[in-house]
């Protein structure tokens, strides 16, 4: 049971129906279609919470779109030892789709492009879905690919394009496989096409398959992920079958994540599965343990290359996960963590101006932010060392904290004390810090407020400040005062 | 103004620190036995130097209260002093001049005190005493005519054992605490007894004892160029009426009050930049000496300070991040302008506060540094010095702004929008994540370990997925992601 992220499933909540159901719970269901209601509505009665529930893997329809180069230079020998590339790809297309014709619950459909309209004509539309989507479709597709004149140009973004309308509005495994002997030759961009459809989740996954197709092509295409070529007859047959056995085949994946002693206890962290060649998120699973306190097996599409970012803090990524098909695949995945508790002792409350004050966790070295975690909570990490910056004032520093697999690492600070400055006139200055002869300026007074609430650590400072009015530095003032934990004080000057 | 507290402590730490200054600068010099004994003895005098004068150290004083002025001579007896300049001894005019000066100068001036200390005058040359330096008249009001009185009886006849005397000195000046003091060497050569005045003035100048000291030197031919430039300000002179016009002079310095002033300089190199806060300490101590928030005067030219000339300063201007002047010395008796660079432009950080979300913070960076310069909050303006800073403001999710420029005298005002509301209501108890999408890639902001009943969280606008699972659902394709939108100021409802 898998539900892909996508940004169909915003819209169609918006057609979201509201079932009263006799167990009194409240459901929110999404309405794909008639059969998925009818779905949930009988797994209703299984269980009270079932808006988990999407289509069962099985029940989902596979959609294979070929989409077909009828250009001009199809009319070409493959190689030396062949016939045209027109004849040959057309031959094993043939006999493709007979071998898919009686698979369960795949459809096939199939558009060309360049064959409408001659080279001269340079017609940028010239793309067609020459056979819709059925059950059983085979002979149809066959007799319509026979009759396919080889005569025009490449609009390859465009017939992407087009493609997004050819798949029913229903929910599906939709895969495009795109076979081609060249470039666009239209000044569309395939790649932004194909993405975005993956992005909106109107297709699982693109491939691409070249016929006979020469460097620039491949790497003008590669953004599809692999541009599979084919140089030979021979192999286009073999890569037609290695995709759709794989678009076609069911597999599970379990995901172990490893403690610090190799034994897969981690868990409840969302895991994000991306396209590895796109690189478009296609699911999130948060992390589960089962009844057996092991990694649950999770239904897992063998069509993809997938990358796996976990969300721990920081994430890890596994990638180029390449999964068998029709066999049971376990990814292991280092992830030892610990925890990191920040807590505020004393006496005072932790209420108003010391609730602001924030922990910024780094990883060690790193310059960038990890987290930023309030005090009093408690945060798990991966196993390491951390520099800490407390946002007190004055603000602390810490250096390689350490992490250790299932230990917490606490750090406790004084609770902090209150000043509040009551100024008979704004003014300049502000809040120093004197230490080891260096004198440290940590907070400077705003000079449009009379008043100020700053919560400081317990020690000793210096208020350096003078009011606006001054005409002589003279008229400077200084303040020593000590702040003990917890403790509110005010000063006047 | 401040007068800092006198601790002993701080009294102690400085006592090492010129003691291994001391010893460093005697280890090179060190070869003969003489040095070594003199060695010893220049240590034992530091210290006792530093438990008589350690008041001194301290002195401050403005202009409103003058303080005592205390001049010391220290007098050249060596042989060579009886040489003469036409008819007189350069002893003899010295003598004169001297006591012309004080006469003077003690009548037109009660805060004005003179001492005398001479050298080489005690033993012959061939007696090679090296220590043959005697304070012969302490400081005290009217002494001109003890000083006629002394140098009268004086035959010139020794050694010049400049260093030691130097040293000595120090002792001379009471230790009552509030006087300037100013030591003035006459004398026709350098050093004979293997010393070093340029340490021995060193240390009169860590301690804050007295001004560097003025070298009247009367034979500038055989006198090295540049000998005494460690030592202080040299004068050479080969006539009476040059070494009178020195003398006044060197009394006008001596005497006169300093003052310093200090120019912020904004990035047109005018000093327009004020209401910074400023630390004055001694740069060989490194104790903070004042602190005062730069003014302008009415005239809207910077205010001028009073302060001590004696010794060096280093100088802090509490910009974001602060700018620094170090190791400077003030000329005496004259006015001193000390530049700083220090424009500054300000940083404006806008947000439209909603009633349920906390204050929020900015950490400020220079431009690709790690260091955390100052952590401002929003809604709040702070002057930095001109340059490019990055800005990360902790909303939910945090908002990263690189190479943020802050221009002389602007306002750059960063306007952060008003977060909205998400109100997630589950029905069951969920394990749940809030994630943004960054160019396709998942990042969790958010995450409730256990989610059972309503909660809200602020969330800048934008467009946001929720992923989420019943924790007793042991499956994770159970696991549901869901989009939502979060609208400035607006609540947005989620049912789980």
């Amino acid at each position: 049971m898998i539900k892909r992220i996508s940004s169909r499933e915003q819209k169609n909540t918006k057609r979201t129906l509201v079932l009263w159901c006799s167990c009194g719970t409240l459901i929110f269901l999404s309405n794909f279609s008639l059969r998925f209601l009818r779905l949930c509505v009988l797994l209703l009665f299984l269980s009270q919470s079932l808006f988990a529930q999407t289509l069962q893997d099985e029940e989902r329809t596979t959609r294979i779109l070929f989409v077909f180069d009828a250009s001009a230079s199809m009319l070409q020998k493959w190689d030396m030892n062949s016939g045209l590339k027109s004849d040959e790809a057309k031959e094993i297309l043939t006999k493709i789709i007979d071998s898919l014709d009686n698979v369960p619950n795949v459809e096939v459909g199939l558009r060309v492009y360049g064959h409408q309209f001659t080279v001269p004509e340079n017609n940028c539309e010239d793309t067609k879905l020459e056979a819709p989507f059925a059950v059983r479709n085979g002979a149809y597709i066959k007799a319509r690919l026979a009759q396919i004149k080889f005569r025009g140009i490449t609009p390859i973004a465009y017939s992407l394009m087009k493609a997004a309308n050819d798949f029913p509005d229903t929910l599906g495994r939709n895969i495009i496989i795109l076979l081609t002997d060249g470039d666009e030759s239209c000044e569309g961009n395939p790649c932004e096409v194909v993405k975005e459809l993956q992005r909106k989740g109107v297709i699982l996954k693109p491939f691409v398959i070249g016929i006979g197709a020469s460097l620039e092509v491949e790497q003008s295409l590669s953004c599809f992920g692999t541009f599979y070529n084919s140089p030979t007859p021979e192999m286009f047959h073999e890569i037609m079958y290695a995709i759709v056995n794989r678009a076609i085949s069911k597999t599970t994946l379990q995901v172990n994540l490893n403690d610090a002693l190799g034994h897969p206890s981690e868990t409840d962290v969302n895991m994000t599965f991306y396209d590895h060649e796109t690189g478009i998120p296609v699911y999130n699973f948060y992390h589960t343990l089962n009844d057996a306190g092991l990694p649950d097996t999770i239904p897992a599409d063998p069509v993809f290359t997938y990358d796996i970012m976990v969300h721990t803090l920081p994430p890890i990524w596994k990638k180029n996960i390449v999964l068998t098909p029709k066999k049971h695949n376990v990814v292991d995945i280092d992830a030892a963590q610990g925890f990191l508790d920040i807590k505020m002792e004393g006496t005072g409350t932790y209420s108003g101006v010391t609730q602001k004050i924030k922990c910024l966790v780094m990883k060690e070295d790193d310059i960038e932010t990890l987290n930023v975690q309030s005090f009093n909570t408690t945060q798990k990490y991966l196993v390491g060392k951390y520099d800490l910056e407390l946002l007190t004032l004055p603000r602390i520093h810490l250096d390689d904290v350490e992490i250790a697999a299932n230990k917490t690492s606490s750090i406790t600070i004084p609770t902090p004390g209150t000043i509040t400055l009551n100024k008979r006139s704004n003014g300049y200055g502000g809040i120093f810090v004197y230490e080891e002869n260096v004198l440290t300026k940590i907070y400077e007074f705003e000079n449009t407020q009379m008043k100020e609430v700053i919560a400081l650590q317990p020690g000793k400072y210096k208020i350096v400040y003078r009011t606006k009015f001054a005409k002589t530095m003279h008229e400077t003032n200084e303040q020593d005062f000590e702040i003990k934990s917890g403790e509110s004080k005010s000063l006047n000057f | 103004m401040s007068n800092w507290p006198r601790h002993w402590r701080r009294f102690r730490k400085r006592l090492e620190i010129t003691e291994k200054v001391l010893s460093i600068e005697y280890r090179v010099s060190r070869q003969k036995q003489r040095t070594f004994l003199f060695h010893v003895s220049c240590l034992i005098s530091v210290v006792l130097l530093l438990s008589a004068s350690y008041s001194q150290a301290q002195t401050t004083y403005n202009l409103y209260d003058p303080p005592l002025k205390r001049i010391l001579f220290l007098v050249d007896g060596s042989g060579s002093m009886v040489g003469k300049w036409g008819e007189d001894s350069k002893f003899e005019i010295s003598k004169n001049l001297i006591f012309n000066l004080v006469d003077s100068l003690e009548k037109a001036n009660p805060k004005i005190q003179f001492g005398l200390r001479v050298f080489g005058h005690q033993f012959p040359k061939s007696l090679d005493n090296c220590e043959d330096s005697k304070l012969e008249i302490p400081f005290a009001a009217k002494n001109a005519q003890k000083i006629k009185t002394m140098l009268d009886g004086v035959k010139p006849q020794g050694q010049t054992p400049i260093a030691y005397s130097i040293f000595q000195s120090a002792f001379d000046f009471p230790d009552d605490g509030k006087s300037q003091n100013a030591i003035i060497i006459v004398t026709d050569g350098i050093e004979t007894c293997d010393g070093d005045p340029c340490a021995a003035s060193l240390v009169l100048q860590q301690k804050r004892i007295s001004l560097k000291p003025f070298i009247i030197g009367l034979n500038p031919a055989e006198i090295e160029a540049g000998y005494f430039d460690c030592v202080g300000s040299y004068f050479g002179v080969e006539t009476q009426p040059a070494f009178n016009n020195t003398l006044n002079t060197i009394m006008s310095q001596a005497l006169n009050t300093t003052s310093l002033q200090i120019n912020l300089l904004d990035i047109n190199n005018k000093a327009t930049e004020t209401n910074v806060s400023m630390t004055l300490s001694d740069a060989y101590s490194r104790e903070v000496i004042y602190n005062f928030i730069h003014t302008l005067r009415a005239d809207g030219t910077p205010d001028t300070l009073h302060i001590d000339p004696v010794g060096k300063y280093d100088l802090t201007v509490h910009t974001i991040p602060p700018r620094f002047k170090n190791d400077f010395e003030l000329t005496p008796g004259t006015h001193n302008i000390i530049s700083v660079p220090a424009p500054q432009g300000s940083l404006s950080l806008k947000i439209e506060k909603d009633n349920t979300q906390q204050s929020v913070q900015c950490i400020i960076r220079e431009a690709y540094s790690p260091n955390i310069l100052y952590v401002q909050d929003v809604n709040s303006d702070q002057k930095y010095i001109v340059g490019d800073y990055d800005l990360e403001i902790l909303t939910l999710p945090r908002i990263i702004k690189r190479s943020i420029p802050i221009k002389q005298s602007e306002v750059n005002e960063i306007i952060i929008e008003k977060a909205g509301t998400l109100s997630i209501t589950p029905d069951q108890t969920y394990i749940a994540s809030i994630c943004i999408k960054v160019v396709d890639q998942f990042e969790t902001i958010y995450e409730w370990k256990e989610l059972k009943e309503k909660v809200t969280l602020s969330l800048q606008p934008g467009e946001y997925y929720c992923v989420y699972r019943q924790n007793k659902f042991k499956r994770s394709d159970f696991t549901h992601t869901r989009t939502f939108t979060i609208k400035s100021g607006v609540i947005t409802n989620l049912k789980l």
